[in-house]
């Protein structure tokens, strides 16, 4: 134990992602956070990540991947998430006792080191803090940090919304970190030869064709809108910083994961699951720093209720959907985008 | 990588010519007599290599694949999120893999460091290593493999594969909305199914490259990868007249072709535009409208395949968002796709099956038109798909460049256009393949002969001379003697440059391009 790392200092919830994150930082995030930003970062919107036919399917891959993962973590990390978990409120003394004490059953039993998404005293955790409306949990280390913010279910004006409470109250503990990232969608690719986990990644790559990504680009649109209004079961939506990372001077691409804010869907509000304020704010923020053509507005971003994209698709074949909302927001800093922030729950 | 892992000289030599320091000029040359002194004195290679003289090589394949790191997951996140915008340029170098793989410890850049030069590690920290290098030192060498075994990605397999991954995610919504197993859940469309549908339409976007149509890349197997991307070459850039099931025809060019520029290709169009008047899309943009159409109905179609079960008695959980995303003729963002996702209107849309909703997706598939004289009509199949070379429209010939060896060009001379495709590289890689294969230190990590490309030259007319496109006084057509250097003033130029003319740069000997361009088949 006397080897124990010493953990981040807890800021909110941070301390519980912090604590299974410190030692092997990036080990553990590819575990957690690192996972589920990679596993559903293309599928389901990532703001500033540029997807693709490969990276899609290169996400489902890691879904499965991620499913059989056994990222190796400490036990006496797992206490310490345990600890600061019951520090934090977020379980009792009792349940912190229980789980404490499977963990060092697990010690004296094969196979004891399990990935921490895969531990069901951690994922206690983090399955509390995903019902704590509003919640933060944030990963810190010498390299960046990781920021996951769960939905909040009181920061939106629209009544209809966040009526329905979350459903997921299992009796027993999740085994898997259930409505946040992890359910067994996909695990029927594991028998997939397309999908083979057990040799190269290579076949579902796309590699760097460009037409490919260009048409893919398309799609990205589509798939965050759909993400936005909660037809997507699975994933989260992820700002990867890439902005941020090309100011810096970086590449453009997106930037270091350790620093991806990564946002959950908030599962009271079926309809509208993303909207609380921490990612709206992001989507904001890229929406901004893009360019693209002032011809959208408000109701564009919110599906095209009024139609007429096609005839701009068809006029600027140059510029995907993404950048059009994205020009508006940035060219009409007026009416358009109080209108368009205020559906999405931000415009306070 | 197991060649590189074994030692073999023909890996260390192939990563060393793709890893994108500079060798003496002419450098493509010096490339390929790279790869033949690996396979014609291998021992000697080898006795360089323990002697510790290929530590450049080492210590930039041992960053790499730390970078990879130790699992598939690892691998698959290096990869996916370094090419996430491959148009971007500094891609691949040290901070963007530290970014990217921070299981990469601080002690692998040291020891980079410690065998490379500061000029060379300077290289590698502002540009970084090509895309080819890093796509196969992190892949563990898939990505060359895959280049050679790349069927699926050819008609008419591209299109099955799409199909049927395509249908895979139309049936895990299905299940999905209709299984009553979801209870607790509220949004109908997996996630998966996005993923499984995107991955289909990378074999959907690959039909819809000319290149891709007539080859008979199953036919041709290992022994034709080269072979197969001459032809892939020509069809690629030359285009294809086709028509698919909506009754759109329209003129193809493919792969690095979606925006099509060259001289030859705006002649084509203009030539189809003529001959097909209103009946014809010559625009230059048509393949790209068409294969987005087509991409974005196959997206559109999972929305629509859950909200065809929406008052089912197990789709009751998800009533609410599918209700909500309904308007009067059409759903919520729709209109964020190009494309319609069936035959008939709203209503058919909403009730169609997935039979349907497959068949419908097959209309959009492009077929190349029969051969023809006409503008409306393509030119032949350089390889028909029985395998054999067309004896019509098709000769080549070789010149010699100083000090760089031997070209091979085949020309294509139809709807009155005459346009050369230099297959040098393909021609000698495919000659490699066969030295390989002779060399004892091969270990079996590199399969099959190149036998197709060879068939060029005893079934197609060679004809003699000069350079045919030569400028300055000769003529097309005249055949004489070349001048030595002639070419050289030019080719310095296009060097100092750094300039490609085209995208089949027809000047020197382009040895590692063909591995490029056979991955780009893919």
């Amino acid at each position: 134990m006397q080897n124990a790392p010493d953990a981040p200092a807890p800021t909110g919830l941070q301390g519980v992602l912090g604590a299974v994150s410190s030692a092997n930082a990036f080990r553990d995030m590819a575990g957690l956070a690192g996972t589920q930003a990679n596993v559903r970062a293309a599928m389901e919107a990532a703001s500033n990540l540029a997807t693709n036919f490969g990276n899609q399917a290169a996400a489902l891959k890691m879904a499965d991947i991620a499913d059989k993962a056994r990222a190796t973590q400490s036990v006496d990390q797992q206490l310490a998430s345990i600890q600061r978990a019951k520090d934090l409120q977020l379980i009792t003394p009792e349940e912190a006792s229980t789980q404490a004490n499977e963990v060092l059953k697990g010690l004296h039993s094969p196979g004891s080191s399990t990935a921490p998404h895969e531990n069901s005293a951690v994922n206690r955790v983090i399955d509390t803090a995903g019902r704590t409306a509003g919640s933060v949990v944030e990963a810190q280390n010498q390299e960046g940090h990781v920021r996951v913010e769960m939905g909040k279910g009181t920061d939106v004006g629209n009544p209809e919304d966040g009526a329905e409470p979350a459903q997921e109250e299992d009796s027993e503990p999740p085994t898997k970190l259930n409505g946040l990232w992890f359910d067994d969608h996909g695990a029927e690719f594991g028998t997939d030869e397309n999908f083979n986990v057990s040799g190269y990644a290579g076949d579902v790559l796309a590699m760097s064709e460009t037409e490919h990504f260009k048409l893919g680009e398309n799609l990205q649109s589509m798939i965050d809108y759909w993400a936005s209004r909660g037809l997507i079961h699975g994933g989260c939506r992820i700002d990867t910083k890439a902005r941020e990372h090309q100011q810096a001077g970086g590449s453009g691409l997106s930037g270091p994961i350790q620093d991806w804010d990564i946002f959950t869907p908030d599962r009271a509000k079926p309809t509208q699951p993303y909207h609380h304020s921490g990612f709206v704010r992001a989507l904001a923020l890229h929406h901004a720093s893009t360019e693209g053509p002032a011809t959208l507005d408000a109701d564009d971003l919110e599906g095209g209720a009024q139609g007429g994209e096609r005839r701009r698709l068809v006029d600027r074949p140059d510029r995907h959907v993404g950048r059009r909302l994205s020009g508006n927001l940035r060219r009409h800093p007026g009416p358009g985008r109080a209108t368009a922030l205020e559906r999405l729950g931000a415009g306070r | 990588m197991k060649g590189f892992e074994a030692k073999d000289p023909f890996a260390y030599s192939f990563l060393e010519v793709e890893s994108g320091f500079p060798v003496p000029f002419p450098e493509e040359l010096t490339k390929l007599n790279m790869l033949k002194r690996a396979i014609n004195e291998p021992w000697e290679v080898l006795r360089e290599i323990n002697q510790g003289k290929w530590k450049r090589v080492e210590a930039v394949v041992a960053f790499m694949s730390a970078a990879r790191g130790p699992t598939p997951y690892t691998e698959l996140h290096v990869l996916a999120h370094s090419m996430a915008k491959p148009t971007l340029s500094r891609r691949y170098y040290i901070g963007l893999m530290q970014s990217r793989a921070p299981w990469l410890p601080a002690s692998a850049v040291t020891q980079l460091k410690a065998q490379i030069t500061a000029s060379e590690y300077e290289k590698l920290a502002s540009e970084g290593v090509p895309g080819r290098f890093f796509s196969t030192v992190v892949s563990n060498g898939y990505y060359f493999q895959l280049a050679l075994n790349n069927n699926s990605h050819f008609a008419p397999d591209n299109w099955k594969r799409f199909s049927d991954d395509h249908r895979a995610a139309l049936n895990l919504v299905k299940d999905h909305v209709t299984s009553g197993s979801a209870q607790g859940l509220t949004a109908p469309v997996p996630a998966e199914a996005i993923a499984r549908t995107a991955f289909s339409l990378h074999y959907l976007t690959d039909a819809f490259a000319s290149g891709h149509m007539r080859v008979p890349r199953n036919l041709m197997g290992i022994n034709g990868s080269f072979a197969s991307g001459v032809m892939h070459d020509v069809d690629n850039e030359y285009g294809l007249v086709v028509k698919n099931g909506l009754g759109d025809t329209w003129r193809a060019f493919g792969d690095g072709y979606l925006n099509p520029t060259e001289l030859i290709q705006e002649k084509l169009l203009n030539q189809l535009a003529i001959a097909g008047g209103q009946s014809v899309n010559a625009k230059r943009d048509a393949n790209y409208f068409n294969a987005i159409r087509a991409v974005g109905s196959a997206l559109m179609q999972l929305h629509y395949e859950a909200q065809r079960h929406k008052d089912e008695a197990n789709a009751a959980p998800f009533k609410p968002v599918l209700e909500n995303m309904r308007l009067p003729d059409h759903l919520m963002g729709d209109n964020l796709s190009f494309g319609v996702p069936g035959d008939g209107g709203y209503s058919d849309w909403l009730t169609q099956n997935i039979d349907a909703k497959v068949a419908y997706m097959e209309k959009h598939r492009p077929r190349p038109v029969g051969v023809g004289p006409s503008a409306l009509e393509n030119h032949p199949p350089l390889y028909d798909p029985s395998g054999n070379v067309s004896k019509k429209g098709y000769v080549w010939y070789e010149f010699e460049l100083e000090k760089l060896g031997k070209n091979k060009v085949l020309r294509l001379s139809w709807h009155g256009n005459k346009k050369d495709f230099d297959y040098t590289e393909n021609y000698n890689v495919g000659l490699l393949m066969d030295g390989l294969l002779l060399s004892n230190l091969r270990g079996g990590w590199l399969p099959g002969r190149e036998t197709w490309v060879q068939a060029l030259h005893t079934q197609l007319p060679e004809i003699t001379g000069p350079p045919p496109w030569r400028a300055g006084g000769v003529s097309r057509g005249s055949y004489g003697t070349r001048q030595p250097g002639s070419w050289r003033p030019f080719f310095f130029l296009v060097k100092a440059w750094g300039a490609r003319p085209t995208r089949r740069r027809r000047f020197g000997i382009r040895t590692s391009s063909a591995f490029k361009r056979r991955a780009a088949d893919a």
